[in-house]
């Protein structure tokens, strides 16, 4: 069972930050409201399921400038960007990093929640990512090298035979090898393990 | 390649084309009509030639189809410019005769590589890359340099620019081409000029020359030839003296050529550029050397005889070029060069110009053997042949009757019947000849006369004569002379001959002749005179007559407006009346004979000489039309018109001719002619389609871009349909419609986008606009069109779009006021909060039970917010308001432009049509520009905005000026929007006040505060007929602008 998601307010303007933090509070939400950049980042947020709602006007550090930051460090929480005067550059160079919205002070509440229900849906989606990726990296992982050399190869849709003569092995070898490779990655189909291959990012062999 | 010292050369490159059996007229088919031809063309070709440098003079002959033999393209590079002599007389035979002889057409591409007048080591490659580029799809089929300038450029760049082509080199000198590494594909025809025999050739006509004036010019091929002439003019040293005028401006040798010592003589080598960098083209300084010098000219080339050199030796130019011809013709025939010998050609038979000669007193007898005379006038014989038929018809019967005397003297002492017989003979001989006879002594006065004699003078057959009777018959008018003369031959013993009249009692009139002379007859002791006496009545009435024909001839002739000749059986002239002379400026011995030909255009030289040669021969009447020296040395176009004259009995006498000046009109004609050869290159170097059709859908017109596009030339396209070149069947049926439509409608049409599948499958995208032709009867028999290949603009386009709107809304932003962007953040704080709160509030309510506590904390914080908001817009005004206005005299119009200036793109893009109707005579108003302006925009975008609902074609906005009452000028916005709710229009003006979805309410706010500070009203109402406007007042300048 995941963990209740957190809102994270970034906003400079105290007034406008308790607003909404109140607003999101009364839709249900957890709020964790921050004061400046700053302060965002010298809260190291565990990971859990949430996102972040971010000024983009600050002064010191910008909005813009924080999420250049989080995404150098690798923090995955989906960034929702509100403002009080948005001009393009800006709004261009945001959702070029990967903002999920970008939303224009006052904002109204239904505006806002659509934001915010989407961040978070895409923060869900995300992290069941991620987590299948990591579990397919640990499969993968226990490979011997020879099985990932034949696995590259059949990735390619190479026949046994063909795989048995660049690799100078014979046919009964690499589907043994074959056999090895389906059962460690878990997979019951040729289709599944090229699948399985795409999302880990191998290489077919040439 | 630009020259600036000569508006016609700006064209490095000629393109003319021959086709067999077409004579040597430029043809230009498909031209443009006039007419045709939208205005703008003219526009864009004063642009054009500004850019470019390079104009084809396009001569596109119609070659049909497949069976036409292929053209030949044939690269002349000049070394100087088509105009200098001599090359230029070598090259014009070269093209002449190349496209007489020649089966294929061919293609002449000039160019001239003005360059090596100036500087040896200027840059080449902008040249180069010329070439390059001109050649790069179609590399010529012969290279034919003229002079080695020419030749050199090309041994440098040719393997670069023109492998495997052959060459010709012609008119280089034999030293020259000395150096030349030959290779295989090259050849060349040469002279070999011997410069000691030019100098032997002065020496050996006027002995007694010391001083040679070389007239050379200074650019390095002359500096090469003066080397060349120093050296080998060496062995005259003891016997010459050789002032070489290389260093001098042209303007220096005309004087100095004028002030030469006795027994000088100018050599006239070559004049191609003079020592103060000025290039003469053709032979206008030999003119000048010849009517100027005060010493005899001599030249080394054919073409310059009887452009005033004496003569000599001459090398053969036009020999040359008519030789390289024909090697050239070999070539383009597959001959390869290499199996053809270098054409060396040495100096020709010596030649001399008669009128030279004989102003230099040069004896004939010192012209070598075998020389030739040209520009002899007709000779004394031609000139008096009846005289001296007449003349030697007396001597002969004087010399018969002297004849018959010897004989009567000599048989007299033998037989007296002899006398007799002698007598009757004699008699006889004078009857026949109805010559007079008279016999007297010197001692008396006694006259024995034969009958016809006496005849002559009205006396009887018998009776004693003496001289005083003869003498008082001659008329009294003449007798005086006659008398005198008699006595005077008499005492002096010497012959007499004379011409007088006889006036005879019963009143006549003779003419005769009379000759006499002394004779010692022995036998009769003493002297005796005898003579005879010649009727000449008749010929003297006939000269008489023939003069006074000739006087009224003349007197017509030279009053007539035209200019007239007349030329005798043997094709030289014979007279020019007083319009000829007074045109030429000439006297009249200068014209005689062949004198005048001077005074024609050398190019059109040899085409006037043959018209008039063959019309001659065949008898024939013949008018052609060439250029003539004026008086002042302009030439002019002259139209002239021959006949052949008869004679009664039909004998041929020459021609007679009469000449109009048609300069006039032939510059009209030549104007009209560049006119079309300049629309024609304007439209082919269009980049856009340009093209006409007929209503049966053929092409009429089209440019080189159509003619790419289908993959086919333009000759090819005329009178052919879309169909015959383009695949897509929609397409052609779409461009048909349209065509027809337009025809139909006569309404211009722009069609935004079509598109056109082009040869090579690819479709292009254009914009067109079509206009109907108009033809008889208010009908269009044609539809012209000119359409953009907008293909990538497309796409461009696209991307565009989305640039402008950024921009506008930037822009937009920016331009409303920076106080309002920057205080837009500020103030969207508390709003943000405020809209917040509120809605959180509502939460709270809903619950259940109703989070009381919580909303009263909201509303505190909502009250807060909202005074924030409050001091943010009160700042705002006081800083709007303190804000130094720099108030100036404004003119309403230039603001209204500069606004609507800014706004086009924006409209556009809106498409929203913006109209200004901006009253004339409007006083100046004070204010500050950049704030109206701000308000201006800020009214015009909101009325762009509000017609957002508006379907495009109905959104008008209409800014207009007009006297606003007490001194003020007012500026009024409409929009054919929606117009304002009438609840609304009070509080338009208010802080935060908006109708829009995602307006801030501070544009209004914002320019009623601007305009109140400059003492002027806003305000805003609804338009009767729908839609809404906008207008303010600013009080007027007092002073003017």
């Amino acid at each position: 069972m995941p963990a209740e998601p957190v809102i994270h307010v970034v906003d400079d303007d105290p007034s406008f930050l308790k607003a909404v933090s109140r607003i999101l509070k009364a839709g249900g939400y957890t709020v964790k409201s921050f004061a400046s950049a700053a302060e965002f980042l010298a809260y190291r947020a565990p990971d859990i399921p949430g996102c972040i709602l971010l000024d983009l006007t600050m002064p010191e550090q910008t909005g813009l400038d924080l999420q250049v930051k989080l995404s150098q460090a690798d923090h995955q929480l989906p960034i929702v960007f509100l403002t009080g005067h948005g001009d393009i550059p800006s709004t261009v160079h945001a959702m070029r990093e990967g903002a999920v919205d970008f939303l224009t002070k006052p904002v109204k509440k239904q505006d806002l929640f659509v934001a915010v229900k989407r961040a978070l849906a895409r923060d869900a989606e995300e992290r069941v990512k991620r987590e299948r990726l990591r579990r397919l990296r640990v499969r993968l992982d226990a490979l011997t090298p020879r099985e990932r050399e034949v696995l590259a190869h059949v990735v390619s849709g190479k026949l046994n035979k063909q795989i048995a003569a660049d690799l100078g092995t014979t046919e009964r070898t690499i589907k043994a090898h074959r056999a090895g490779i389906m059962s460690k990655l878990g997979v019951k189909s040729v289709a599944e393990l090229v699948r399985f291959a795409g999302e880990l990012g191998i290489e077919p062999a040439k | 390649m630009h020259l600036k010292h000569s508006s016609v050369r700006i064209l490095p490159i000629l393109v003319t084309c021959f086709y067999p059996g077409r004579g040597h007229r430029i043809r230009t088919v498909n031209r443009p009509q006039r007419g045709e031809i939208p205005t703008y063309f003219f526009r864009n070709a004063a642009r054009l030639v500004a850019l470019s440098a390079i104009i084809f003079v396009t001569a596109a002959g119609n070659v049909e189809g497949a069976d036409a033999p292929r053209v030949r393209r044939v690269l002349i590079l000049h070394s100087f410019g088509r105009d200098f002599a001599p090359y230029s007389a070598a090259s014009s035979s070269f093209r002449t005769e190349l496209a007489r002889q020649s089966v294929a057409p061919i293609e002449f591409l000039e160019a001239s590589l003005e360059t090596v007048r100036f500087a040896e080591g200027g840059s080449e490659t902008p040249f180069v890359e010329y070439l390059r580029a001109l050649f790069a799809d179609r590399p010529p089929n012969l290279l034919v340099p003229f002079g080695a300038p020419a030749m050199n450029f090309l041994l440098r760049h040719r393997e670069q620019l023109f492998p495997g082509v052959p060459m010709l080199v012609a008119t280089v000198d034999e030293r020259r081409l000395k150096g030349v590494n030959r290779d295989a594909n090259t050849t060349a025809v040469g002279v070999q000029i011997d410069l000691p025999g030019v100098v032997e050739n002065i020496l050996r006509l006027l002995p007694g020359t010391t001083n040679i004036a070389v007239v050379i010019g200074n650019s390095p091929l002359e500096r090469f030839w003066l080397k060349e002439l120093q050296q080998d003019f060496q062995p005259f040293t003891g016997r010459v003296r050789f002032t070489w005028l290389n260093e001098l401006s042209f303007e220096e040798t005309r004087k100095r050529v004028a002030t030469l010592p006795q027994n000088s003589a100018i050599l006239y080598a070559v004049l191609l550029m003079d020592a103060a960098g000025v290039p003469h083209e053709q032979e206008r300084a030999l003119d000048i050397l010849h009517a100027e010098g005060n010493a005899p000219v001599f030249g080394a080339f054919d073409d310059q005889l009887g452009r005033g050199i004496v003569g000599g030796a001459l090398y053969p130019i036009q020999v040359v070029g008519r030789e390289s011809a024909a090697i050239a013709d070999r070539i383009l025939n597959g001959e390869s060069p290499s199996s053809i010998q270098t054409l060396l050609l040495g100096p020709g038979t010596p030649v001399y110009d008669w009128r030279e000669l004989k102003r230099w007193g040069i004896s004939e007898s010192r012209l070598p053997p075998g020389s030739v005379v040209k520009f002899r006038p007709p000779s004394v014989w031609e000139q008096y042949k009846w005289y001296v038929i007449g003349a030697i018809a007396i001597i002969a019967i004087q010399g018969a009757m002297i004849a018959a005397l010897l004989l009567y003297r000599a048989r007299r002492r033998q037989a007296e019947a002899e006398l007799r017989e002698s007598r009757e003979f004699m008699d006889l001989a004078t009857k026949a000849g109805e010559l007079g006879l008279w016999v007297r002594d010197m001692a008396g006065n006694e006259v024995w006369a034969n009958a016809p004699l006496r005849s002559l003078f009205g006396f009887g057959e018998n009776g004693a004569l003496r001289l005083s009777d003869l003498l008082a018959r001659v008329h009294p008018d003449d007798s005086a002379r006659v008398v005198s003369q008699v006595q005077r031959a008499q005492e002096d013993g010497l012959p007499f001959e004379g011409e007088f009249r006889t006036l005879l009692p019963d009143g006549r009139e003779r003419w005769v002749l009379t000759k006499g002379q002394t004779v010692d007859v022995p036998q009769s002791a003493g002297l005796r005179r005898m003579g005879v006496v010649l009727d000449i009545t008749e010929r003297k009435n006939a000269e008489e007559a023939l003069r006074e024909s000739e006087a009224r001839f003349r007197v017509v002739a030279d009053a007539a407006p035209v200019m007239i000749w007349m030329s005798g059986t043997d094709k030289l002239c014979i007279f020019f009346n007083r319009g000829w002379l007074d045109f030429t400026g000439r006297a009249l011995d200068r014209e005689l004979g062949n004198g005048w030909a001077e005074g024609v255009h050398r190019e059109d030289f040899d085409r006037c000489l043959e018209v008039y040669i063959n019309s001659f021969d065949a008898r024939q009447e013949f008018t052609m039309e060439y250029r003539l020296r004026r008086w002042d040395g302009e030439y002019r176009w002259i139209l002239d018109k021959g006949v052949p004259r008869f004679a009664p009995d039909g004998a041929f006498l020459g021609f007679i001719g009469s000449c109009i000046d048609l300069t006039e009109l032939k510059c009209g004609e030549e104007a009209l002619e560049k006119e079309r050869a300049f629309l024609r290159q304007v439209i082919d170097i269009d980049p856009n389609f340009i093209f006409a059709k007929d209503r049966e859908g053929r092409f009429t017109l089209v440019n080189q871009a159509v003619a790419d596009a289908y993959g086919t030339t333009v000759e090819n396209l005329v009178g052919k349909t879309d169909a015959d070149f383009n695949t897509n069947i929609e397409e052609v049926e779409a461009f048909r419609r349209m065509d027809l439509e337009v025809m139909d409608t006569l309404q211009e049409r722009f069609i935004l986008e079509e598109h056109i599948t082009d040869s090579n499958g690819k479709v292009r995208w254009l914009q067109t606009v079509k206009r109907p032709i108009m033809g008889k009867n208010r009908t269009a028999d044609q539809v012209l069109g000119a359409a953009t290949d907008i293909t990538q603009r497309r796409q461009a386009e696209l991307e565009a779009a989305r640039q402008r709107a950024e921009l506008a809304h930037i822009n937009r932003v920016s331009t409303v006021g920076e106080l309002a962007v920057a205080l837009a953040h500020e103030l969207n704080q508390p709003l943000g909060a405020i809209l917040s709160n509120a809605e959180a509030a509502e939460m709270f309510l809903n619950q259940e039970p109703p989070a009381l506590e919580d909303v009263r904390e909201i509303l505190a914080d909502i009250r807060k917010d909202d005074q924030r908001a409050g001091e943010v817009i009160q700042r705002m005004r006081a800083l709007l308001r303190k804000r130094e206005m720099e108030v100036r005299p404004l003119d309403v119009k230039e603001l209204t432009r500069d606004v609507l200036k800014l706004v086009g793109a924006d409209a556009a893009l809106r498409k929203t049509a913006i109209s200004a109707e901006l009253a004339p005579g409007l006083p100046a108003i004070s204010g500050d520009r950049a704030q109206l302006q701000q308000v201006l925009l800020n009214l015009i975008l909101n009325g762009m905005e509000a017609m957002g609902t508006v379907p495009e074609g109905e959104r008008q906005l209409i800014v207009r000026t007009g006297n606003g009452g007490n001194g003020t000028v007012e500026i009024a916005v409409s929009d054919s929007g929606p117009g304002i709710p009438a609840d609304k229009l009070p509080k338009l003006f208010e802080p935060f006040f908006t109708t829009k979805k995602e307006g801030l309410g501070m544009g209004l706010a914002i320019s009623q505060t601007i305009i109140e500070a400059h003492g002027g009203r806003i305000r805003a109402e609804n338009n009767p007929d729908g839609g809404a406007t906008f207008r303010f007042t600013v009080p007027a300048c007092q002073q003017s602008l």
